[in-house]
Parts: C-alpha cells; structure tokens; sequence
C-alpha cells in the first residue's frame, strides 16, 4: 500500500484556490488509473501498446465511465454551493439580525417610516391595480375587450347601436363572441313592497360569450332571446339578501317591474357583471325574436349596448381594430344616413374602466398617482439612508476591526445590504398591514348617491408583488449608499483615527446631498398637491351656470310602481302642487335629469338651417322638465320664455335650446319661433327660449350642446323632484318625504338630498377631490419625512462642531449669532433642494395638466406658495437644534473629548 | 466468474478501505489480490460507485501525492462508512450463513414430517 500523507501540499490549495473544477479532477483521476495500470503491465514485460490496450480493456467504457462520473460531481458541486451559500446566508442573517437589535430604536424608526412609504405605495397601487390590472373573474379575461363608437355627431365613444353590434359579431375568424348589455333600473315587486333593483337587459349570447361563474341552476342562451323568453339570472347577493337565499327558487316565477319572470339561476358570488362598478342584480334577454330584431336593425335610434368581445387565442387587439374598422366601413356603405364617419373603439376591457367613455385618462391618473408615492417613498428612503450612515458611522470602528481581521468587502457590504434587506422586509409586512386596512377604507368611501356602485380595492397578489419589489427597491436605495461607504472605509485610518474626523466630513457631505435631494423631491410633491388642490377650489368655485345652493333633489321612477303616462302626469301635477305649498318652499319644478348626474339622454336632432352641413342632424343632450324650471333649477333664460302650464299635451311641441346649441345650429338667425325635428320621437319642436350654457355632464366641459323639452309632452320614467328653499335645503326632506307618502305610499323616493352635496360628494367633484386629499396627504408625508431628515442632520451636525460653537461662545458669540449659525447651514441646504425642486416641477407638471380644471400646471400662485411652506418648514426644523446649540454651556462643551 | 451488482461492490469499496485511505487504482487492484480476479468487475465500474458514495458521505475523498509523485484521489472511510459497513457486514453474514444452510440443507434428504 502507498504510503499517503495526511495532507496534501500547500500549493495544492492554491491550485483550486478559486473552486474546485469538476471536470478536470474526473479527467486527473481515470488518467491516473490508467496510468497506473500501463505502468504495471509495462513492468511486467509487456509493450506499451500492449499495456494501453489492456489497461483499457479492464477498464471498460472510459467515455461513459467519464460521463458518469462527471454528472455525479457536478450535481454534487451545485449542491454544495446553494447549500454554503444558504450557510453563509443564514449565519449573515444572525448577525444582522444580532447587531439590529443592538438598536432597537433605530431598527424601530426605521421600519415604522419603510412601513409608511411602502404602505403607501402598496395602498396606491391597489386602487391602480383594480382599475387598470386585476381581470375579471371568467376565464379568459385576458381576450376581453369592450368595443365603442365615436362618431361626428358624438366624439367621446360611446355604446353601440344593436345594428353595428350585429355586423361586429359577424367577425367570427376575430372573435369567439360578442355581446352586449344595457344597464336599467326595474322593480321588484313584493306584495306591497315595491324595491328599485338594478339590472342588465343581454343579448341571449351574453352568458355564453362571457362564461361567468354559476352558483346555482342554469344560464339562458340565444334560444331565450330568440324565443322572446322571460327568464331571468340574479346574482348571489340579490339570492341571498332578497330570495333568502333559497335554492328551490330556480324554475319559481318572480315579478320585475309588473311582469311574471322565472329565475333559472344565481351567479356566483363576486360576480357582479360588467356594467362597471354597479352591482347588478340581475339580468335577462332582450326580446330578439324574428319581429323585434328587425325593429332592431332597422334603427341606431333604439338602445345602445355596452359591448363586450372575447378575442379568439393568437388574435391581437391590433388585429381586431383593423378588422371592426374594416367592418365598420362596410357598414357606413350600407347605412350612410346614421354610420357616416362612424369610427369603432377596440380596447382591453381593463382599459375600459369605470366606463370606456371616461377611461382615457385612467392610466395618466395611475403614473401620476403612483409617481407622486414613490417621491414619497424616495424621500422615506432618504432618511432611512440618513439613519444608516449615522449608524455606520458609530460602527465604524466595528467595520474597521472586522476589516483588518480580513473580512472582505464584499462581505462587509453584503452585511449591510442584508441588514437593510431584514428592515426593508419588516417594512413590507408593515406596509402590507397597512395597505389591507386602508384599502378597506377607502372602498367604504360612499358617493352621494343611491346607485349601488362598488369598489373592490383589496389586495391580490399583484399588490403584494409589487409591495415586495418596491421593498427590495428600498434596499437598494436606502442601503446601498451606506454599505458602500462602510466597506471603502480604509481601516486604518478609522483604526488610528477612532472612527472620526476625515470620514465624519465625507459622510456630512453624502447626508448634505440626501438631505438637498429628499427636499427636492418634497418640493416637486409639495407642488403636485397643490395643483391639485388649487384645481379642486376652481371646480369648486367653477360657475356651472344653474343654481346650485338651497336646492333640494329627489328621485322617483313611476314606472316601477306600474304607472301608466295618464296617471304619472296626474302625480307629478298633484305633487307639484304640494310641494309648492310646504312653508319654506320657493318654488318646485320636475327634471328627467340632474346636472352632473348618472344618466344622460341624447337625441338626434335635425334643423332646417344646418341641413346642408349636417343631413344626418347631431346628437344633442337633453332633459325633460316641467313649468319652472327654469325658474327653479336651471339655468336662467337668456331670450324667450321657459315652459308654463299651457304647454301640455294638446299644445304645439315645445322646446328650449341653450345658447351653444342658438349659435352652431342657427349661426346667423333668430331660433326663436324656429322648428327643428326629433326622429326617434317622429314630432317638431317650436324653439320658444333660449338658456345660458352651463355644465352638464363633466366638470370643466366647453360648452356643450344641450335642449329642454315640457314633461306634459313628453312622458319620461325619469323624475327629479327639485325644490328652491329659502332655508336649508335638508329640513324640508322630512315634508317632502310624506307627502309623497301621502299621494302613494308605494312611490319610493332616492337620491334625497341638497345639489351642493350631489355636487360635492358625488362623481361631479370626486376625481378632484380624491385627487386634492390623496395629494394633501402625500404632501404631508414627504414634508414631514423632509423636514425629520433635515433636523437630523442639522441636530447631527451641531452635535459634531459641539467644540467649534462651545469656542465661538467662549469668545463671545451671541445667542442670534449660533442660531443664525446652524440655521444658516439648514436653510442652504433647503433653498438648494427647493430651487431644484421647483425646476424638475417645471419641467415635469405639464404631463398632469391634462388632469387640472380650470388651472395651468404652472400656476404661480402654487409654485410660490410651495416653495415658501418648505423654506418656513425647513427654517423651524433647522431652529430647534439652533436654540439647543446656543444654550449650551461653553465650559462643558470645551471639556467633551 | 460472478458478476458484481451494484450493492455488492459498494460492501467491497467499503471492506477495501476499512484497511485505510486508498485511491481508485489501488482498490482495484486490491480487490482482485483478494478475490483471485473471481469477482468479474470492470475497472471503470469502481468510479461512478465511489463518487456516488462520496455524495453519500460514506467515504471522504482528498487529492494527494502518491509514493511515485503522482496526484492521486484518495478515498477514506467516513464514521457514516465505517458504520454502513459493520452493518452491512451483519447482513452478509447472515445472508451467506442462511444460503449455506440451505446449501447443507440441501445435501441430506429431507425428512418427511410425520402427521
């Protein structure tokens, strides 16, 4: 037997001092064998070739034999390493973790600010996530696509004519299905109860093209529609809060809005449908038999449907798009009078949120949303850095033994980066806390109004991913810089110079420049909120151009409680009549609609004048009032007259134009005593007043289009009661409430309240108050983070020149003169950070304008007031360690050291 | 001639190390000394056993420098060999000793059982 050495040679670790090599040791060790054997043989008398012949013989399959043993080690080697990496990681862990809590304050300071800036981040993203990401619950989603039009007669896009649907749907090499779906309020009738419920009016083909998740029983199909069946689905909500959550109730017969319908199944829960937002109740098919649809096709004049597509797999939207485009000038060929110029909208339906109509500016909102946190989150981060470079300064000793005791710097940085990583992690769970509740919050922010819209902003697992990519965001900036530093530090100087001096200045130089770029940051934030906030007071302040305090509004539908249009018109008339006779009631007139409200009602209107630009008449809004209104309500009478008693049915059809609609459809005539067609109503409109413009249907609009025709000559389902008080208008709801009462006990009245509050906390003034108090709070934050991270470091800073201010004293300084020290160095660093601040701001707020009403995105009054908040903030927060410094005691601080 | 399967030559590798560290070659050559080159092994065969069992912990290899100069890898019994292979020598001992049984057995008539 050999005679072995215990161990191998020193420069053997040389030879495999970077790893061992695998490959190469299987290759030695066969070789070796080999080798051996020849020799052997050789020595036994035989040739060389001889010998290798043999030897290779005994051996067998050197090729596989290799390859066997190379596989082996090479697992083996991938082992090993992932198992010392996760040693290496796990002890480094300890340590982080060991030398965190010798601070416990700090660590704490640390993750509640992380907590805060992620948590914000994580809140907001969670608002993007359900409006831009989060699909809905079908299989498939990821091909769902809503479909609109825009036209010349009506630019925004906008639901679909049943006839254009249908020609749609013929795509069947783009599609798999297209459906389409109308919203409507029907009633649900109990006995003596009568309740509003919401629902969705199909095609047959709705549940088939969508496949939305059952609870119970079955869907209906193009044979119902066809078939001009009444069935009907309701949702798992509707089952359980109105059918008592009984599964006989399939195949039993429920009465909506007067009419028998079978329910033939329940959704599953969480399905809502897609009318956005709203909780439908239930749905049924439209009436597609034989004679209906060609009612149906013969007309765009009829309903017009949200429309819905799934895209067959490989099919792209662009794809799509141009195939609809194609498709849609087939049809302006074939029906040129009411498809000229039309243009189809494609998009994924997560574009197409809350409706296609408004949804444009959704995905800017969610930039500049998320842009606005994430300055926050940079100026948290900024502290946390702040707080870590202190700290590694007081370890800088530490870093400097372990250093010369030959831990690597890499190692070293590896350390502060996983301690930064530990709080960072603590900081997500933090945020992810934080995220749920407030989530939970603002979805039960409420609008002023009785529509059943709903928000659903809880976390998935989108959020959470992002909140864990934001946290190892935050690692990277708020660690790096720090880890860095530590691990350059050459030991020996911090060694002889106990950890002081030369690194103190580079360090207060680095914490210098943070603290300029967190008060940057902050300014660009602080300037954003206050945009928005000067465009939240001019929507306030906005003239809208009908009246809007001591206004009472209250809703009511005839038609739920099966009134026919004879015995509506009685109604309306006898309420009126009492409404006007409560004590504090101005006056009292009836609308179809409410400015600003949730459902509007276009119409295609022909003139004489206009004909020859315009054959085919424009889509005109409109509404639907009794006498006085105008008087009441709306906006004042410019010319001509509003409506009186004497406009009823057996009068001339009468109609009030406002002054947008004057101007474009009459340029250079009088319209008064003018005449100008409806088609869809097939009647004549005599023009007797002409109104001021106002806004309608969105806060900041140009002058829209818009007429007025008399209730007595158009019967319409839709009523808002509104009533002009000389007091507050919420003390006349009780009075309103029973004599409604009293004329039927079986009307239900909605959306009772003031027009201030419809205005202030319904959708008119939502988005800009969001957008204000979202702003406000992100201001805040990144200013109280600033301005924490300023005082920081002036405080730091004192504490250091403690000798050099104790000296000034001595040879005495005044009080004012230390304070005008230290406050001085603050302020600098403040006025450097803000002039930078306003400069990115300049150059940055021009992409939010298109979010302002009624304010330039470089309003001066914002970009000096701002800039002012933070200098003041930054002069107190630089105060406070000013006033400590100058009361200090010279003696005492001489002798420190 | 017999073959060798597998767990054989692992109890072998083991027994051969048992008398101390040795590389590849070496246990080659060793176990045919021993077993008059009866057992049929391929030299290359012992590589992927040893490796296996180096993964396995039950022996520990080193690169060393043999008598002639050479760098060879050496294997040593690991306490986890030492002990596979007492516990593994049971075995065979048991095994072998149950076949010679039958084997003797097997020699004689067997008695028919009266009842």
């Amino acid at each position: 037997m050999d005679n072995i050495p215990r161990t191998p040679p020193v420069w053997r670790r040389y030879l495999r001092f970077w790893r061992s090599d695998p490959v190469a040791d299987v290759d030695a060790e066969l070789e070796f064998h080999l080798d051996s054997r020849i020799e052997e043989l050789i020595q036994q008398g035989s040739s060389e070739s001889d010998a290798r012949r043999a030897a290779l013989g005994e051996f067998g399959d050197y090729g596989s034999v290799r390859r066997e043993v190379q596989m082996i080690e090479q697992s083996y080697e991938r082992r090993r390493e992932l198992t010392e990496r996760l040693w290496d990681l796990a002890r480094d862990t300890r340590y982080a973790m060991r030398s965190l809590s010798r601070s416990p304050g700090l660590a704490i300071v640390i993750v509640l600010t992380l907590s805060l800036g992620i948590g914000l981040n994580s809140t907001m993203f969670s608002l993007v996530n359900a409006y831009l990401f989060r699909p809905l619950p079908i299989p498939g989603a990821e091909r769902l696509v809503v479909m609109g039009n825009t036209s010349p007669l009506l630019q925004q896009p906008h639901e679909i004519p049943y006839r254009d649907l249908q020609a749609y749907r013929e795509l069947r090499d783009v599609f798999e299905n297209v459906t389409g779906t109308v919203s409507s309020t029907e009633s649900f009738d109990q006995g003596d109860r009568t309740e509003r419920i919401w629902t969705e009016r199909t095609l047959g083909n709705y549940f088939s093209t969508l496949r939305a998740p059952m609870a119970l029983g079955s869907v209906y199909t193009n044979e119902a529609s066809a078939g001009a069946e009444r069935v009907m689905v309701v949702s798992y909500d509707f089952w359980s809060r109105r059918l008592g959550g009984d599964s006989s109730i399939i195949g039993r017969t429920v009465r909506i809005s007067g009419h028998p319908r079978t329910v033939i199944g329940v959704t599953a829960r969480g399905f809502h449908g897609f009318a956005p937002m709203i909780r439908s109740d239930a749905w049924s098919p439209i009436d597609e038999s034989p004679a209906a649809r060609r009612q149906l096709m013969a007309t765009t004049d009829g309903d017009w449907y949200n429309t819905y597509g799934i895209l067959r797999p490989g099919v792209s939207i662009a794809q799509a798009r141009a195939a609809i485009r194609e498709r849609s000038r087939q049809i302006e060929q074939q029906y040129p009078s009411t498809n000229k110029n039309v243009e189809p909208v494609i998009v994924p339906e997560t574009r197409a949120r809350p409706v296609i109509t408004v949804a444009s500016p959704i995905p800017l909102m969610a930039v500049v949303v998320l842009s606005l946190t994430l300055m926050v989150l940079v100026v948290a981060c900024a502290n946390v850095a702040s707080l870590l470079l202190a700290r590694g300064t007081t370890r800088h000793r530490e870093h400097a033994v372990r250093a010369a005791l030959g831990a690597s710097r890499w190692r070293l940085t590896r350390q502060a980066i996983l301690e930064t990583a530990i709080l960072s992690l603590a900081g997500a769970l933090g945020a992810a806390g934080l995220a749920r509740w407030s989530t939970a919050a603002l979805a039960h922010i409420r609008l002023a109004t009785d529509v059943p819209l709903y928000f659903d902003f809880t976390p998935d697992w989108r959020v959470f991913a992002f909140t864990l990519a934001t946290a190892l965001a935050t690692t990277v900036l708020a660690g790096l810089a720090p880890a860095l530093r530590n691990a350059s530090a050459a030991p020996q100087a911090a060694l002889v110079a106990g950890g002081r001096s030369a690194t103190d200045r580079t360090q207060q130089r680095v914490r210098s420049i943070i603290v300029v770029g967190q008060i940057a940051v902050s300014a660009i934030v602080v300037i954003a909120a206050g945009l928005f906030a000067r465009s939240m007071q001019a929507a306030q302040n906005m003239e809208l151009g009908f009246r809007t305090d001591q206004l009472l509004m209250a809703q009511f539908d005839l038609s739920l409680s099966g009134y026919d249009s004879t015995r509506a018109r009685a109604f309306e008339r006898e309420l009126l009549i009492r409404a006007r006779a409560l004590p504090g009631v101005q006056r009292a007139a009836l609308a179809s609609r409410v400015p600003l409200g949730y459902n509007n009602n276009a119409q295609r209107v022909l003139t004489e004048g206009s004909q020859r630009d315009n054959p085919d008449g424009q889509y005109i809004f409109q509404n639907i009032v009794s006498p006085q209104y105008f008087a009441t309500a709306g906006p004042s009478i410019l010319r001509g007259r509003e409506f009186t008693e004497s406009d009823d049915e057996e009068s001339p059809h009468v109609a009030v134009i406002n002054d947008a609609m004057a101007r474009e459809l009459w340029p250079n005539q009088d319209p008064i005593g003018t005449l100008f067609r409806v088609p869809s109503e097939n009647e004549e409109l005599r023009v007797i007043g002409i109104a001021r413009n106002a806004q309608y249907m969105m806060l900041g609009e140009p002058p829209r289009k818009f007429f007025w025709t008399a209730r007595a000559q158009h019967p319409s389902r839709n009523a808002f009661l509104e009533i002009a008080s000389s007091g507050p208008p919420e003390s006349l709801i009780p009075a309103v409430r029973r004599i409604v009462r009293d004329l039927d006990p079986n009307v239900p009245l909605f959306e009772v309240r003031s027009m201030t509050e419809h205005l202030r906390n319904g959708r008119a003034m939502f988005a800009v108050r969001i957008g204000a108090l979202f702003g406000g709070s992100f201001a805040l934050l990144a200013l109280v983070l600033a301005t924490v991270g300023l005082y920081g470091l002036v405080s730091y800073s004192v504490s250091h020149r403690t000798r050099e201010i104790g000296i000034r004293i001595a040879i005495g300084a005044t009080v004012r003169d230390v304070v005008g020290l230290v406050v001085r160095q603050g302020l600098t660093l403040a006025l450097v950070g803000v002039a930078l601040g306003v400069v990115a701001a300049l150059a940055v707020t021009h992409l939010m304008s298109s979010l302002l009403y009624a304010v330039d995105s470089r309003d001066p009054l914002t970009f000096v007031i701002g800039p002012l908040v933070l200098g003041i903030v930054s002069v107190a927060a630089s105060l406070l360690p000013a006033s400590k410094a100058a009361r200090m005691d010279p003696v005492r601080a001489l002798r420190l050291d | 001639m017999l073959d060798v399967w597998q767990g054989t030559l692992e109890f072998l590798i083991l027994r051969t190390l048992a008398w101390g560290p040795q590389h590849g070659f070496g246990i080659a050559k060793w176990i045919k000394t021993v077993t008059d080159g009866r057992l049929q092994i391929e030299d290359g065969a012992l590589y992927p056993a040893l490796h296996r069992m180096a993964q396995k912990k039950l022996v520990a290899a080193e690169w060393a420098v043999t008598e002639s100069g050479r760098r060879a890898r050496y294997y040593e019994l690991t306490a986890l060999g030492r002990e596979a292979l007492s516990a593994q020598t049971t075995a065979w001992n048991d095994y072998v000793g149950a076949v010679q049984q039958i084997i003797t057995a097997s020699s004689r008539k067997p008695t028919r059982s009266r009842g």
